[in-house]
């Protein structure tokens, strides 16, 4: 039915969806959420040709959708937006009457009987009927909503998009809006994308929901997949607690407010990795990472090593080569001892670097990742701060990172849940003895 | 359905009839007072007395004159206020007027029409239009909506800069022009020369046509531009149409009868609240209501200090103006056509 490869859209050359990737069988009910500015409304808005796409493609039905003409669209993709505006004051049927205008022919202005009978149609699934002589100025928030649905529905449509339809409704009317979607596409057959801000709606009515985090899809499938109380607190940074709707078995979320959060089992916490940062002049920062990933093998947790900006001889290579299993270790760029002036060249390893912890981190396939001084290549300019603080913010659940390298940035000091300052009380370098292998590389 | 195509049709009807009566009382008033009854015994008689000769060179094109001219701004107004979304909006108080005006300004001092005849004013009043027209759009587009008072006052502005410059060509213009600027730009429909008549009675019925075509995408841009997107069609081309349109329109009438303000933004206001905002009917009554309100202004205009002539321009500059500053005052401004 719906495609969607590889979208990459956004405004004014700003990327705001990444390489949206999904398939949306006939018939489906699916629902798209995520926390505000993730990027929903931008995705309906790109599958329906408002918003030109930057890469990717959308096909309807195995076709391009650019390659669709406008009306031609129009006759199988309708779209109820967000508040929508109403227009000059007519009355309701006049207003669902203009869902038929994909149909009308060229020098058609009246419409036909056939067009009065959709609508009219329209009218009686969504219960607008017994105001259709009504102004549509006078409706409440949930008939006017009906009402746009209505329209909608006399484009007779194949696929069905809703932007937050139940924004701004009680609870009575959420609902008349939600079953009466959910009853379109049971019985009508119809296909309907509905992005919902409200998570147990989306859980009560939805077959598949897609989540949005940061304009990337953080997780796609059914409700019982998606709306995990580990995937809800990484998105939205909120506590939460998942039970199951006692009626329908599906899982119904309960917020957790600041003052009770004390309340929930302390274990959980665990769940999420901590930030570590090890930072300050002193020696032992890279050794003490070392030391931790030895200690994180030997449970069987896997470890990812990245070190920026470090020379190749160093001894720990060798030993690693022992734990080639559960230890990965890679190196980018040069070395650079303080004061040493950095190149163009430099920042680029460093960056093709970073974007390869980026894919490391989005995998999660390791449950501890060290950045062996990173916060030297940030100090030095190589790396973006902004960049890196939200690579730590996508971290999965039970993925530790360890940040080392001295002149920790205070973004990321702040953000991290332990830190470590070594402080250099003695060194005998000072007094001109050399580095010895071993100890010292 | 049915009721309100007949319903459409009464008023048609209505604003037909309202149209003739204007006409007729116009055709009987002046300096020289021909009463009604007379008319008719007139026009059976022929050609040949004085009085015929009034009625039928120089009141009934006059009439004429005022009916596209009237209908053309209506209908320029109409369009642009569904384009625009917004109720304030019309030929002259966004500036196209202005722009129109100075086009055939500088026609007159660089004396195009001698070299290029003259279907070369009108003309030259849109290219003015068009230009004003492009210019608001596109500085009130960037910001994303267009936000009413910017917009407004984008048109104010422009309505400055034009005449400031419409001024300065005055300042150094030969004597001879400068009296065919003035007189043309106080808005008269006294214009002897019969094929712009015959021009602009033309623009006004294409326009008529043109824009008829547009209303069903009329009524679908009136729920914003992106619903209009979703229901089949295609905006930026009805944009781009519907703006060399009004331009025509604008530029045609302000070249045969310079300025005349607010017909665009009275009359449709006032058809929005007896009709409905469905262009379907909007359009054609708008149309007539306009042309028998201009017609109706004239002869005001040219009877109140009979035996001289006011500018048909003041007397809708009087009555627009009152009734837009009415709507400005009024506290809410929304984009919805009410």
């Amino acid at each position: 039915m719906l495609e969607v490869k590889n979208l990459t859209c956004g405004y004014d050359s700003k990327f705001i969806l990444n390489r949206i990737n999904f398939r949306i069988e006939n018939g489906g009910l699916w629902g798209i959420i995520g926390p505000n500015g993730s990027g929903k409304t931008t995705l309906l808005k790109a599958m329906t040709k408002i918003l030109k796409l930057q890469k990717g493609e959308v096909l309807f039905a195995g076709k391009n959708i650019l390659k669709f003409g406008f009306r031609e669209f129009a006759k199988k993709v309708a779209f109820v937006s967000q508040s929508p505006e109403v227009g000059y004051n007519m009355t309701i049927e006049e207003f669902v009457l203009l869902g038929r205008i994909p149909y009308r022919r060229q020098f058609q202005f009246l419409e036909s009987r056939h067009d009065v009978e959709v609508a009219e149609e329209a009218m009686i699934l969504t219960d607008t009927i017994r105001f259709k002589n009504r102004l549509i100025g006078e409706l409440s928030g949930g008939e006017r909503q009906l009402a746009v649905i209505a329209r909608a529905l006399a484009q007779e449509p194949r696929l069905l998009l809703l932007d937050e339809p139940t924004a701004h409704l009680d609870i009575t009317h959420q609902i008349r809006v939600l079953d009466l979607v959910r009853r379109l596409n049971r019985k009508n057959g119809l296909t309907v994308i509905v992005v919902l801000h409200d998570l147990n709606l989306a859980s009560e009515y939805c077959d598949k929901l897609i989540l949005l985090n940061n304009g990337l899809i953080h997780k796609i499938g059914s409700p019982q997949k998606v709306l995990t109380y580990q995937i809800i607190e990484d998105v939205y940074d909120t506590t939460v607690v998942v039970e199951k709707n006692p009626i329908s078995s599906k899982p119904y979320i309960l917020v957790v407010s600041e003052q009770c959060s004390g309340q929930i089992n302390p274990t959980r916490k665990t769940f999420k990795g901590y930030v570590q940062v090890y930072t300050g002049n002193g020696k032992g920062k890279t050794t003490a990472a070392l030391g931790l990933a030895l200690r994180a093998t030997g449970a069987g947790l896997k470890v990812y090593i990245g070190q920026f900006m470090k020379k190749r001889n160093y001894s720990e290579l060798k030993s690693l080569e022992k734990f080639s299993e559960s230890i990965t270790i890679e190196q980018f760029g040069r070395q650079r001892f303080i004061g040493q002036k950095v190149t163009e060249e430099d920042k680029l390893l460093a960056q093709e670097g970073f974007e390869k912890v980026k894919k490391i981190i989005d995998d999660g396939k390791y449950n501890l990742v060290i950045l062996d001084e990173i916060n030297v290549a940030l100090s030095y300019g190589l790396l973006k701060e902004d960049e890196v603080i939200e690579i730590i913010k996508c971290r999965s659940k039970a993925q530790e990172i360890v940040l080392t390298g001295r002149n920790a940035p205070n973004k990321i000091v702040e953000l991290a849940d332990l830190v470590t300052e070594m402080k250099e009380i003695k060194h005998y370098f000072k007094q001109g003895v050399k580095a010895r292998k071993g100890i010292e590389k | 359905m049915n009721k309100k195509l007949v319903r459409w049709l009464i008023w048609i009807l209505i604003l037909g009839g309202i149209l003739l009566g204007v006409g007729a009382f116009s055709l009987s008033v002046g300096s020289a007072g021909i009463p009604f009854k007379k008319i008719i015994p007139l026009i059976l008689e022929g050609r040949g007395s004085t009085e015929y000769s009034i009625l039928f060179d120089i009141r009934l094109p006059r009439i004429i004159l005022g009916l596209a001219v009237g209908s053309a701004l209506s209908i320029a107004g109409v369009i642009l206020q569904g384009m625009f979304r917004n109720p304030l909006v019309e030929p002259y108080t966004l500036g196209i007027s202005g722009g129109a005006a100075l086009g055939v300004c500088l026609n007159i001092v660089l004396r195009l029409n001698v070299i290029g005849g003259i279907l070369s004013i009108p003309a030259s009043g849109f290219l003015g239009a068009i230009v004003v027209i492009l210019a608001v759009y596109s500085l009130s587009a960037r910001k994303g909506i267009l936000k009413i008072q910017g917009l407004l006052l984008t048109g104010v502005m422009i309505s400055f800069i034009s005449s400031s410059l419409i001024m300065l060509i005055m300042a150094v213009s030969r004597a001879e022009d400068l009296h065919g600027i003035i007189f043309w730009i106080m808005g008269s429909l006294e214009e002897p020369n019969l094929v712009l008549i015959k021009v602009i009675v033309f623009i006004s019925v294409l326009g008529l046509l043109i824009s008829y075509l547009f209303a069903t995408e009329l009524n679908a841009l009136a729920l914003g531009e992106e619903e209009a997107l979703h229901l089949g069609i295609n905006t930026e081309r009805t944009k781009r149409l519907l703006f060399i349109l009004a331009s025509l329109l604008t530029g045609c009438a302000v070249s045969v009868a310079g300025v005349i303000g607010f017909v665009g933004l009275v009359v449709p206001h006032f058809m929005r609240m007896f009709v409905g905002g469905d262009h379907r009917i909007l359009l054609i009554t708008s149309a007539l209501a306009g042309g028998a309100f201009l017609i109706l202004c004239d002869t005001l205009a040219r009877t109140i200090i009979s035996p001289l002539e006011l500018p048909v321009g003041v007397i809708t500059g009087i009555i627009g103006g009152a009734i837009f500053v009415y709507f400005l005052s009024k506290k809410q401004l929304t984009l919805t056509l009410s």
